[in-house]
C-alpha cells in the first residue's frame, strides 16, 4: 500500500523537510505519494529526493494546480 | 569576503574607535570593495602592507581597469550555471589596474538573472545555457512548461515544445525535469559591452554568445587594445562605441 503525504498549502523548505521526515518512517523500497500545489516546490522536492538517491516513479499534474510525485524510498549507503 | 582577515591584519584601522565613522565598512555600492576611511596619509604604506599580509590589495581607482565584481555563482547560488567568482578573479589578475582613457568596469554573473548587472559594465559576462530536449527521455509531465517563467514552452502532443525567441537561456527547465530530458546544447557566457551607470546610464549591448573563459579573456584583451588605440581621454567605452560605430568595434573585438 502506498503512503500519502499531502503538502498542499506548505511552502519551501517545509515541503522537503516534511517529505524527509515522512520518508524516515518508511522502509526501504516502500512508495510515498506526495501532493503539492506549486510547480516550483514540486521541482525542488523531486530534485532533492533524487539527489538523496530516491527514485521518482511518477510525476504528474492532477486537476487544478495540484502536482503528484510518487517516490520509492532507497536506503542510501553513506560510505 | 569577510572583514575578519582585515581586522586581524591592519592595526591602522583597528586602532580606530568603532563608534568613529572610520571603521572598515562596505560602502554598499556596486564595486564590492571594503572602504576604510580616515587612514592618515603617512600610514597608507603601512596599511597597504598589513592588507597584503591578509591577501587583500588596494583597489584601483581613476582611469583604470577597476576591480572585477561577480555574483556569488557556483556553488553558493542554486541558480548558478558557472563559477563566476573564479572567472572574475582570473580577469582581475590579468587586467586590474591597467591605465586606460577612463574608468573601466567588468563583472561576471553566473546566470541570466544578472545580479551583478553585466549590462551596466564596460564588459559584462552572463552565463547561459541553451536547452534541447531528448524526447525519448520525456514522460510528458508538463512540469518544465509550468516552471518556465518566460512561457517559452508549450505542451504539444504530450511533449514540451521550445519557442527559442522567448527563451532567456536560464536552464530552469533543465533543473526541474525529473527525468533529465533537457540537455545543454550550448553553454557559456553572453558578453555585453559598453554599459555604464552614473549621470548618463546606458545599457551595454550584447556582442557575443556562449563564449568560454579563454575566449572571454581574448575579447577583453582586444577590447582594451581598441580602447587604447581609439579612445579619447575621459571617453567611456560605450561613448567610443557610439562614436566609431558598433560594427567597427565588434569587427575589431570579435575578429
Ligand atoms: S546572477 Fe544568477 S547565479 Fe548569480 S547570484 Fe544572481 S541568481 Fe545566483
Ligand atoms: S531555459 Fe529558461 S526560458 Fe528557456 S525554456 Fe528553459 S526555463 Fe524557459
Ligand atoms: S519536466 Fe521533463 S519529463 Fe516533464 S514534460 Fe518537461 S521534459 Fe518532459
Amino acid at each position: 500500500m502506498t503512503e500519502e503525504l499531502d503538502l498542499r498549502g506548505e511552502v519551501c523548505p517545509y515541503t522537503f523537510v516534511k517529505t524527509k521526515l515522512r520518508l524516515e518512517e518508511l522502509d526501504s523500497g516502500q512508495d510515498l505519494t506526495i501532493l503539492l500545489d506549486d510547480s516550483a516546490a514540486t521541482a525542488n522536492v523531486s530534485r532533492s529526493l533524487r539527489s538523496e538517491g530516491h527514485e521518482i516513479l511518477d510525476l504528474k499534474a492532477l486537476s487544478g494546480e495540484v502536482w503528484q510525485i510518487v517516490v520509492k524510498k532507497n536506503e542510501i549507503d553513506l560510505q | 569576503m569577510t572583514s575578519s582577515p582585515y581586522a586581524c591584519a591592519c592595526p591602522a584601522a583597528q586602532s580606530l574607535p568603532t563608534s568613529f565613522p572610520g571603521s572598515p565598512r562596505w560602502p554598499g555600492g556596486t564595486a564590492q570593495g571594503i572602504e576604510i576611511p580616515w587612514i592618515k596619509f603617512k600610514e597608507i604604506e603601512a596599511a597597504r602592507k598589513d592588507l597584503a599580509g591578509a591577501g587583500l590589495t588596494l583597489g584601483p581607482c581613476g582611469p583604470r581597469f577597476r576591480t572585477v565584481t561577480a555574483c556569488p555563482g557556483l556553488p553558493v547560488c542554486r541558480r548558478a550555471l558557472a563559477d563566476s567568482q573564479s572567472f572574475a578573479r582570473q580577469i582581475d589578475q590579468k587586467f586590474s589596474g591597467w591605465l586606460l582613457p577612463h574608468k573601466f568596469k567588468a563583472t561576471v554573473s553566473a546566470c541570466p538573472n544578472a545580479c551583478s548587472r553585466p549590462q551596466e559594465n564596460e564588459i559584462g559576462f552572463c552565463a547561459a545555457v541553451q536547452p534541447y530536449m531528448e524526447a525519448d527521455a520525456c514522460m510528458g509531465c508538463g512540469l518544465c512548461v509550468d516552471i518556465c517563467r518566460e512561457k517559452a514552452l508549450v505542451l504539444q502532443d504530450g511533449k514540451p515544445l521550445l519557442d527559442k525567441s522567448r527563451c532567456v537561456l536560464c536552464a530552469d527547465c533543465m533543473q526541474s525535469c525529473p527525468t533529465d530530458a533537457w540537455k545543454a546544447e550550448r553553454m557559456g557566457y553572453a558578453v555585453y559591452a559598453g554599459g555604464k551607470n552614473g549621470r548618463h546610464p546606458t545599457q551595454g549591448e550584447k556582442i557575443a554568445d556562449f563564449v568560454n573563459e579563454e575566449q572571454g579573456m581574448m575579447i577583453i584583451q582586444r577590447c582594451l587594445d581598441f580602447y587604447l588605440q581609439h579612445g579619447k581621454k575621459r571617453e567611456r567605452l560605450g561613448d567610443l562605441i557610439r562614436r566609431v560605430g558598433r560594427d567597427e568595434f565588434k569587427a575589431a573585438v570579435l575578429q
